[in-house]
């Protein structure tokens, strides 16, 4: 409706000066209260990390009875580990508890359900990447999937905002089902 | 040389006012863990150089912008100055190959000395000469993660000189620049490499180290003709980031540089220079920084030493500046209400100047100190919707003496979309060694058959010029795409800088002559005013456009008596508007363009001494400029790009001859490749 009213604007000179006010005034039909709220980008991104999880399917076999828990594991040490150690605690994923593990390598990589990749740990995910794939881990990064074929979301800056980049392609090979209200909201690469 | 960019002592130092804040893990907040995907996205990163600390620029009681990576990666512009013509209200000028006039609010010039430039926290702008040597700041692009722009009075956390706005180059973090990048870019205006490498030493520390070239092309004349002009230099640096603990944050950085500066000097300068008066010259430097950053659970905290060497050579004169500064800052929030933030700095330089013949000082080597120490709370009146800050700086140093820089601000925000905000500062410009000390030989031409000429004088008893600014700003959000920022100022500027004419003497020796004296003062007073105005709209997220247009005018008025002409003049136009516009247009192809309109800046009241005012021109014509950049992305690693500046006019001219001395030239229009690998 605002885009509406906008074009408008812009197409009837009389109503420029409603759009004026429209602009500078402070209309009533404005949500009061919330404001506008703004975090460390570490943080954004861990609490993303949980929130992924509403909207990706795991593969069937990823989630039976020999995955007790649901394995959120950070690849090499990052800025996000300390958000996400609280944000992830006594939390589940479809009935199983979340559990955060911090690697040093990618030997112990398969069992987990997340994979976040830090930037020390770049070099050594994309060597093995296409293993981890087939083994149902879903591969998070800071960077953008553009700068990446193997990773499955990227969690890059753009401007002021942390956005959220899937591969679709990547993803559907490896069995995720991502939701269409994911989709909505993030850059889709194929 | 603030009167003539072709004269000497144009050295350079790092004086230091500050340290970014603190980037390291602040404390955990435990809302977001309950966030929706969509407010999450929406949820803003913050920026931190407004008060010295990490806050959200829509609740900043103050004129912010921000240049972002992405802003940088889609721009045509190829440099830190050019840049800069993205922000709103900023003004921006090339005058030739490697100098720039860049100032906010006016008073614009190539030493503009009201406006503090940091690079990550540590200051570039120059006490040898006041203003910043953009010839200098030639960092690879690549290497910057954002730049946060403040127009308005920034010294009551950034001390002195931070009386208009201050910029603050922010570089990206080690662990953003890991595995190995080069690019490669030619066109008319210059040449560019690049190359860089990443990677980590154990679990928890990253490095980055780099090397640049850079080549800068002649500019033109009136008729195109390519004069003797330009800048080449050799850079390399690097960072080391080690995350000790998630509460501390060690990291090193420093760079090293080396070239040559090429230019035209002005004839009737009493210094032997080359033939065709062209002159070669050379700068060098590099600076060793290290920082230690600690985020605990009641307080943040920094700690940061540095040193920086800097010398430059050209028409004769020698200088070398160092600079030796510790500085220390806290944050702190005593009780639910106030969020403060404190901090304490102290500095050594040193300038040496010296001459192959004659020196252009009246001394040879200048030691300074400045202590200094700020402090500065928010207080909520009312929970998430009234902020009152308070905060001032106070100095004691040889330059500005003791200076008393307060400011207080309050800001509104009744709902998400809507903030008004209002500040009322003070401001102090140091003086600079040239300003107290300079003597600068002119030659002037005869009059009756008589030579005559003038000295150029600093005055040892020039005084600080100190800015009083009233500002007031609102920001609205229309629909989730749209956003208007509108920033109203009133400055007043007491003890501008002037210049004052002595009495003719004859002088029988060597050579019967006429000399004159020109003595430097604080002759002037100004009333600045200006509106500047940002409308962005971001239709899609691959679409963003920005509109902004900025209206300043002053008056000026001599506050001394006797002949006196303004040096620091206003120089900048009363009109500027701009869109730019950034469009990934398909999957790998990414599209910007930029059209900006100046309007034209009137003569300025100049000195006038025998023949010489004949030949000053203060009016730069009104110009447009557009540029434009497509870019694609081949396969995974490389981006190839295509791009032209100012390809509307064969050439135009940006800057006028403000203070007698200056040679404009004029701006080529450019096209320009680039290639660039990341591995």
């Amino acid at each position: 409706m605002r885009q509406a009213s906008l074009l408008q604007c812009l197409r009837k000179p009389s109503a420029f000066l409603l759009c004026v006010a429209a602009i500078f005034g402070n209309s009533a039909t404005e949500k009061l209260g919330a404001q506008s709220s703004s975090a460390d980008e570490y943080s954004i991104r861990a609490a993303m990390l949980l929130n992924l999880t509403k909207f990706i399917d795991w593969p069937a076999w990823k989630m039976d009875s020999s995955h007790p828990q649901f394995l959120v594991c950070i690849l090499g040490h990052d800025p996000i580990e300390p958000y996400a150690d609280r944000y992830l605690q006594n939390q589940s994923v479809m009935a199983r508890p979340v559990q955060l593990k911090t690697l040093k390598d990618l030997s112990d990589a398969a069992g987990c359900h997340i994979l976040y990749v830090s930037a020390s740990g770049k070099r050594s995910f994309e060597a093995d990447a296409a293993e981890l794939t087939k083994a149902g881990v879903l591969s998070v990064s800071e960077r953008s999937v553009s700068r990446s074929s193997a990773q499955i979301v990227g969690l890059p800056l753009d401007n002021d905002h942390v956005q959220i980049d899937v591969n679709l392609g990547v993803a559907q090979s490896a069995g995720f089902a991502v939701s269409s209200k994911l989709l909505h909201l993030a850059t889709v690469t194929q | 040389m603030r009167y003539n960019y072709n004269l000497p002592i144009l050295a350079m130092l790092l004086s230091a006012l500050g340290m970014p804040c603190l980037s390291a893990a602040q404390l955990p907040d435990a809302d977001l863990g309950q966030a929706s995907l969509e407010s999450l996205t929406q949820t803003t990163v913050q920026v931190s150089t407004f008060a010295r600390r990490n806050s959200t620029l829509w609740n900043t009681p103050g004129a912010v912008y921000v240049i972002s990576r992405d802003d940088i990666e889609r721009s045509s512009f190829t440099s830190i100055p050019e840049l800069l013509r993205l922000v709103p209200g900023l003004q921006v000028a090339q005058i030739n190959a490697s100098t720039w006039a860049i100032s906010a609010r006016g008073f614009d010039s190539i030493y503009a000395d009201k406006l503090l430039v940091l690079i990550d926290g540590r200051t570039v702008y120059s006490e040898l000469y006041s203003g910043v040597p953009w010839d200098q700041i030639d960092l690879p692009l690549s290497n910057i993660e954002r730049i946060e722009v403040i127009r308005g009075p920034g010294a009551a956390v950034w001390g002195a000189d931070a009386a208009n706005g201050v910029i603050n180059i922010i570089t990206r973090r080690a662990r953003s620049t890991q595995g190995e990048a080069a690019s490669t870019q030619a066109g008319r205006i210059g040449e560019k490499g690049f190359a860089r490498y990443g990677g980590t030493i154990g679990d928890r520390a990253q490095y980055s180290a780099y090397a640049s070239a850079l080549n800068r092309e002649p500019f033109e004349t009136s008729d195109g003709h390519r004069v003797y002009d330009g800048e080449g230099i050799l850079r390399t640096g690097g960072r080391l980031d080690w995350q000790k603990s998630w509460s501390d944050l060690i990291l090193a950085s420093g760079d090293l540089y080396g070239g040559h500066i090429k230019q035209t000097a002005r004839a009737g300068l009493g210094v032997p220079i080359g033939p065709n008066n062209e002159d070669r010259g050379s700068i060098a430097g590099g600076y060793l920084l290290s920082r230690w950053e600690h985020a605990g659970k009641t307080h943040d905290a920094a700690f940061q030493a540095y040193f920086d060497d800097e010398s430059r050579q050209e028409l004769g004169n020698y200088t070398r500046s160092r600079a030796l500064d510790f500085d220390v800052q806290d944050h702190i929030r005593p009780g639910s209400r106030n969020d403060l933030v404190w901090g304490s700095e102290v500095r050594y330089t040193s300038d040496h100047i010296s001459a192959r013949s004659v020196l252009l000082s009246r001394a040879d080597l200048y030691r300074n100190y400045l202590l200094d120490g700020f402090v500065q709370d928010d207080v909520t009146l009312l929970p998430d919707r009234l902020t009152f800050t308070l905060g001032s700086k106070l100095q004691q140093g040889t330059l500005a003496g003791f200076q008393a820089q307060p400011s207080a601000r309050l800001i509104w925000t009744p709902n998400s979309r809507f903030a008004i905000w209002g500040a009322i500062s003070r401001a102090a410009v140091a003086p600079s060694i040239e300003d107290l000390a300079v003597i600068v030989p002119l030659n002037l031409g005869e009059s009756n058959g008589i030579p005559i000429t003038a000295e150029f004088l600093g005055n040892p008893a020039f005084k600080p010029e100190v800015v009083n600014a009233v500002e007031a700003g609102l920001r609205r959000k229309i629909g989730s795409r749209f956003t208007t920022d509108i920033a109203l100022f009133l400055n007043k500027t007491e003890r501008v800088q002037s210049l004052a004419f002595g009495n003719p003497d004859f002088v029988p020796m060597p050579a019967p002559h006429v000399n004159v004296d020109l003595l430097i003062g604080n002759g002037f007073r100004a009333r600045s005013g200006g509106v500047e105005s940002t409308f962005s709209w971001n239709p899609a997220r691959s679409l963003s456009l920005v509109t902004s247009y900025t209206w300043a005018n002053a008056h000026t008025q001599q506050s001394e008596p006797g002949q006196l002409a303004i040096l620091d003049a206003w120089n900048t136009p009363r009109h500027t508007l701009a869109h730019s516009a950034a469009w990934s247009f398909a999957p790998g192809w990414s599209t910007s363009a930029f059209l900006s309109y100046t309007s034209e800046v009137p003569d300025v009241p100049s000195f006038t001494i025998g023949d010489a005012a004949n030949t000053t021109n203060t009016a730069v014509k009104s110009y447009t400029r557009v540029d434009l950049k497509v870019s694609r992305l081949v396969g995974d690693r490389v981006r190839i790009s295509a791009a032209g500046t100012n390809l509307l006019t064969p050439r135009h001219s940006e800057f006028g001859d403000s203070t007698g001395f200056d040679a404009p030239l004029f701006v080529p229009r450019s096209l320009s490749v680039k290639a660039g690998w990341n591995f």
